[in-house]
């Protein structure tokens, strides 16, 4: 097991996203399921991490618990520096309305609104008007000024995506939760897709935390968490398709000290 | 497969629950037509069976058939006593009483009438037999003038005990007794609810100016004689026109009459049972429509993998009829309880009915239990055939739904429907007098504009759901679009209320204009200032009422009226007045138009121009009236008037009117006298608390009350259908909610509160009731109209829109989608996040 160096309360300003000994179980008793076991992480600002893991390693439940979705039973999340897990829905849903942007990969777009009704959304329920000059930068971004009056049912895969994109940028979230972006996307769009990403890192200093299962996506990133068995098990630095491939590889050997379950 | 459609029926529990609940409303209502007719039916026959305890023979006037039983204040002919003679002599006859009968209203303590419906008299007869009706007796029977005996009931009700003053108004007048005793009525405390006051036959006979004669003869046999051979030898000594009948057989056929007349409830229940279903059709086919598209997959699937179209259309139906028989069982059960509703809520609008037993009827029940499976499995026959239309290849896609819903096709038979169903209604009301023909147009208008409700529904949207757009955080713009993104399901889920709503609207628009009408013919004839009428229903005022009026200083002039329920040419219940022709033209402008006023005199009658015109009458003909027991007379038209103001289509001097129909009560006195004369008027009549005095207006609106009466009744019955009509919005909600479970996910995902879930979704059960109300409301003026129309074009044709009641409905069916929002927005709320944005 690999741990990560413990986040000090002066380091918390500095990160976008942090967890503390997170804990996730589902079901009880004999069936219970440790989904997060323990998961101590920093995300630092302006970051573009992928989380990646084999199917069931907890990958997505770590990015529902960041990001207000779903509930942890132990530990701590911090999104910059306010602690989630103690929030009420109500506080929950502001945060994710004001400081969490959300890309999914089956895009969930609202049929009814156009492209830039779509984008504009979270603002709208929040009742705040867009930000002008921002909201055209992030449309010039996404490459989807001339797309805007368009339904998500006249656009192609990947615009939808490119839209959720803008969609989740509109409002300058602290994180944006990426969860198998290119899941539902051909290679060309998916590499559009994958570029958009981490141009938002690289020229808007977004912070986006991915979840993928695809190596050559997880190498889009600035850094790769490894998750098996809901905990972290490894981590990498500027990757490269086979460096992930290599990693993933060598943690799918079984190990002595594995806990049950596997 | 039907393994399958049971299980995907179970699966959804609420919308089987609230799909069978809008057929089971509807099977509910016809079912419990059936069961209070048949009780009422029951209910009567004891009651009159009862009355014939003791009797055996009863002597009366002849009634021709189709007499009036009950109607009216004359009562039947009166016998002399003389016969009562005769009988008593004859061998066989064990006991012989005459009795008198007629109404009285009894007064509480605080001098109002109580709050019976009628009242009735009787003389306290005299024989064993006959009083063994008068069970549970306390006291003891009236024996002189000032003494009465009042029914159990009415003395609960006024806390009286033996020895009490009480005071009874006769015609109106207040008259001063002493309770001698109390009695119950076979089984019951009082004759059918009402008032029951006994007099021995002298009072009775000078209470109702009958002295030396009896309104009929009862007659118990000895034990040697069958009460058969006995009527037979009555019989012979009774002059021509009085008839001797066994008693049963009499009081059985009275009861067949009134339940005979009673019967249109069951035609005007059973109408509204029909609205009722109607609407729960649009909700079973509605709700089908919605299921087969969010099913479009899995049938797709069922055909790949084999399943003829003929399977599909079978299995769509058999979940329909499983819901139909649960729903039309259920609605069974519900209409046995509902008949003892019906019953109150006839009461509750003053027709109160003696329902003391429950009858299931079950051929009755049976055709409603039918009615409803058929009604549910007729409506899923679209949807079922479209489910047969989906191409196995569908399985593979996404279905997209065409947003516009515009096809030439549709515009083209709507309107084609649409106006043949205005044509018929048309040439119904005016061109046939048919009300099957009216109501199959309507129908068909209703039928026709849902064909083009998929049309108008983006555009109806558009523009009701714009001062929504104004709430905060989208959710107004948002349920907008969703209204606006299936208009099949929006105009078909708003059709069920529009139904609804257009016939209470059409109903409003024909009452307000018919009391437009009668209150122009009032207030617009300025001569007659005040009248005067009896406080309850048909027991009338006394002459002396006019006599003191008179005395009055300031009274011009004062003129009474009589009023009679009569058979005209075979049209029964038709009023029949007796005017005095010397002073009436004093008090209401009649603008003769043919013949003359004073052919009155002479014993002639006078037609309204309306009524003679469409019975195709012209002056110098015979009209039979049948005027009950006293017989037939046959008038000539002496002339033809145009206004009928305060008075019948039908008039006859008042000589003619007392010698035709014995009756001697008025109906109303007509006053001219200045307005300061009121006080003075009201304080001559104190001693006639059964009496009322009234202005115009007041006259108007007295007249207009029934009218009144009628229509919140009517509006009573018909928010059933609009009930049903929201459960019908909660349907849709519920079904769409569970479709956009992702998208509901997505928005609390980026950050939509709970409250403004809820607030989108009722914003768009708004948008849905209010096209529903507005389309409603339009059609609901344009039949109202039309019906109005035809009912006032003889007196001056008056179409008048309540305005204001319009508004109101509008804004109830509003508040009404917000509450139907309610569960799907709860729902919604509960749903979680997370299994909403990862459902696939």
């Amino acid at each position: 097991m690999i741990s990560l160096p413990i986040a000090s309360a002066a380091r918390s300003t500095e990160s976008a996203a942090r967890t503390e000994e997170l804990v996730k179980c589902y079901g009880s008793g004999q069936s219970q399921v440790r989904a997060l076991d323990g998961v101590s992480i920093e995300i630092p600002r302006g970051s573009f991490t992928a989380v990646m893991g084999p199917s069931g390693s907890g990958k997505s439940t770590l990015l529902h618990c960041m990001a207000g979705l779903d509930n942890a039973d132990d530990g701590q999340v911090w999104i910059g520096g306010d602690e989630i897990t103690s929030m009420h829905d109500r506080q929950l849903t502001r945060l994710r309305r004001d400081r969490i942007g959300f890309v999914f990969q089956a895009f969930n777009l609202l049929p009814v609104l156009s492209a830039a009704a779509n984008i504009t959304l979270p603002l709208d329920i929040a009742g705040r008007s867009a930000d002008r000059a921002w909201l055209a930068t992030v449309v010039d971004a996404v490459g989807l000024a001339d797309r805007l009056a368009h339904r998500p049912s006249e656009l192609s895969g990947g615009q939808q995506q490119r839209v959720a994109i803008a969609r989740a940028l509109v409002s300058k979230p602290a994180v944006v939760f990426a969860d198998e972006p290119t899941g539902n996307l051909d290679s060309r769009a998916s590499t559009e897709v994958l570029d958009l990403l981490r141009r938002c890192v690289s020229e808007f200093g977004q912070t986006v935390v991915m979840v993928t299962h695809d190596p050559v996506a997880a190498s889009y990133a600035k850094r790769v968490l490894f998750l098996a068995d809901g905990r972290v098990v490894s981590d990498l630095e500027d990757p490269t398709p086979e460096s992930v491939l290599d990693r993933m590889r060598a943690l799918g050997r079984p190990r002595s000290g594995d806990h049950d379950g596997e | 497969m039907f393994a399958a459609t049971l299980r995907g029926l179970l699966a959804h529990r609420v919308r089987l629950v609230l799909t069978a609940l809008a057929i089971a409303l509807g099977t509910g209502f016809m079912a419990g037509t059936f069961v209070f007719t048949s009780s009422l039916t029951h209910s009567l026959d004891s009651l009159f069976a009862q009355a014939a305890t003791g009797t055996d023979v009863i002597v009366q006037h002849t009634a021709p058939p189709g007499a009036n039983v009950g109607a009216g204040s004359g009562g039947s002919k009166p016998i002399p006593a003389a016969i009562l003679a005769r009988i008593r002599s004859l061998p066989g006859v064990a006991a012989a009483s005459g009795v008198v009968t007629g109404r009285a209203v009894v007064l509480g303590k605080n001098g109002k009438p109580l709050p019976t419906h009628f009242g009735v008299a009787l003389s306290w007869p005299l024989g064993a037999p006959f009083q063994a009706i008068f069970t549970r007796r306390s006291g003891r029977p009236p024996t002189g003038p000032g003494q009465v005996m009042i029914d159990r009931n009415s003395a609960r009700e006024g806390k009286f005990a033996v020895g009490d003053r009480i005071e009874i108004t006769v015609g109106g007048q207040a008259m001063p007794f002493t309770v001698t005793g109390i009695t119950g009525y076979g089984t019951a405390t009082s004759i059918a609810g009402g008032s029951t006051t006994i007099f021995n036959t002298g009072t009775a006979q000078r209470l109702f100016g009958l002295a030396g004669r009896y309104s009929q003869i009862d007659v118990a046999a000895t034990q040697a004689i069958s009460p058969q051979r006995l009527r037979a030898r009555i019989a012979r000594v009774l002059p021509s026109g009085v008839e001797a009948l066994s008693a049963v057989n009499a009081e059985a056929s009275q009861a067949r009459q009134l339940n005979h007349q009673l019967r249109f409830l069951t035609y005007f229940f059973g109408a509204f049972a029909g609205v009722a279903l109607f609407v729960g059709a649009f909700v079973i086919w509605n709700t089908f429509s919605i299921m087969i598209g969010q099913r479009i997959r899995e049938l797709a699937l069922l055909r790949t993998l084999g399943a003829r179209r003929a399977q599909v259309f079978r299995s769509v139906l058999g979940e329909a009829a499983v819901l139909g028989i649960v729903a039309a069982a259920a609605g069974v059960l519900l209409g046995i309880g509902l008949a003892r509703g019906l019953a109150a809520l006839l009461a509750t609008f003053g027709v109160a009915l003696p329902i003391t037993e429950l009858s299931v009827p079950p051929a009755g029940v049976a055709g409603a239990f039918v009615a409803g499976v058929a009604i549910t499995v007729i409506a899923a026959i679209p949807p079922a055939w479209r489910a047969t239309r989906v191409a196995p290849v569908q399985a593979l896609r996404d279905a997209v739904p065409d947003p516009s819903g515009f096809s030439a096709r549709r515009l083209a038979g709507g309107l084609v429907v649409t106006a043949a169903g205005i044509a018929l209604l048309l040439a119904g009301l005016f061109a046939h007098a048919s009300l099957a023909l009216t109501a199959v147009g309507a129908v068909a208008a209703f039928l026709g504009v849902t064909v083009l409700g998929p049309l108008f529904a983006r555009p109806l949207a558009f523009a009701l759901g714009q001062p929504l757009t104004r709430l905060p955080g989208r959710t107004g713009a948002l349920a907008r679009d969703n209204a606006m993104r299936n208009p099949k399901r929006t105009s078909a889920t708003a059709a069920a209320l529009m139904v609804g709503l257009a016939l209470i609207v059409a109903v409003s628009v024909l009452v307000s204009s018919v009391r437009s009408v009668i209150s122009r013919q009032i207030t617009g004839d300025a001569k007659t200032s005040f009248y005067v009428q009896a406080a309850s229903a048909d027991s009338g005022i006394t002459p002396a009422v006019a006599a003191a009026i008179a005395k009055v200083p300031g009274v011009r002039q004062v003129t009474a009226v009589l009023r009679t329920d009569a058979t005209v040419a075979g049209s029964a219940h038709q009023n029949v007045d007796g005017v005095d022709p010397a002073a009436i033209t004093a008090f209401t402008t009649l603008d003769i138009r043919a013949g003359s006023l004073s052919s009155l005199s002479s014993g002639a009658l006078l037609v309204s121009k309306a009524t003679a015109d469409s019975r195709h009458w012209r002056t110098g003909e015979l009209v039979r009236i049948g005027f009950g027991s006293y017989g037939v007379s046959r008038l000539r038209i002496g002339g033809l008037f145009t206004n009928a103001g305060p008075l019948s289509p039908y008039l006859i001097s008042a000589a003619t009117f007392t010698a035709d129909t014995g009756i001697h009560t008025d109906n109303v006195d007509l006053v001219r006298a200045p307005s300061s004369a009121r006080a003075a008027l009201r304080s001559a009549l104190a001693p006639f608390p059964g009496a009322q005095l009234l202005d115009q207006a007041g006259y108007a609106r007295s007249r207009g009350a029934t009218l009144g009466t009628i229509l919140n009744l009517i509006t009573a019955l018909l928010v059933l259908a609009v009930l049903i009509a929201l459960l019908g919005i909660v349907n849709t909600l519920v079904l769409s909610v569970v479709e956009r479970t992702r998208e509901l996910g997505l928005l609390r995902a980026i950050g939509m509160r709970r409250g403004q879930l809820g607030q989108m979704i009722a914003a768009e059960s708004v948008i849905i009731a209010v096209i529903g109300a507005v389309l409603g409301t339009a059609i609901g003026v344009g039949l109202g109209s039309a019906l109005a129309a035809a009912f006032t074009r003889s007196q001056g044709l008056t179409v008048v829109i309540p305005a204001g009641s319009l508004v109101v409905y509008i804004v109830v069916a509003a508040l009404a989608g917000m509450l139907a929002a309610l569960a799907p927005a709860h729902r919604a709320a509960r749903m979680n996040m997370l299994a909403a944005i990862t459902s696939e």
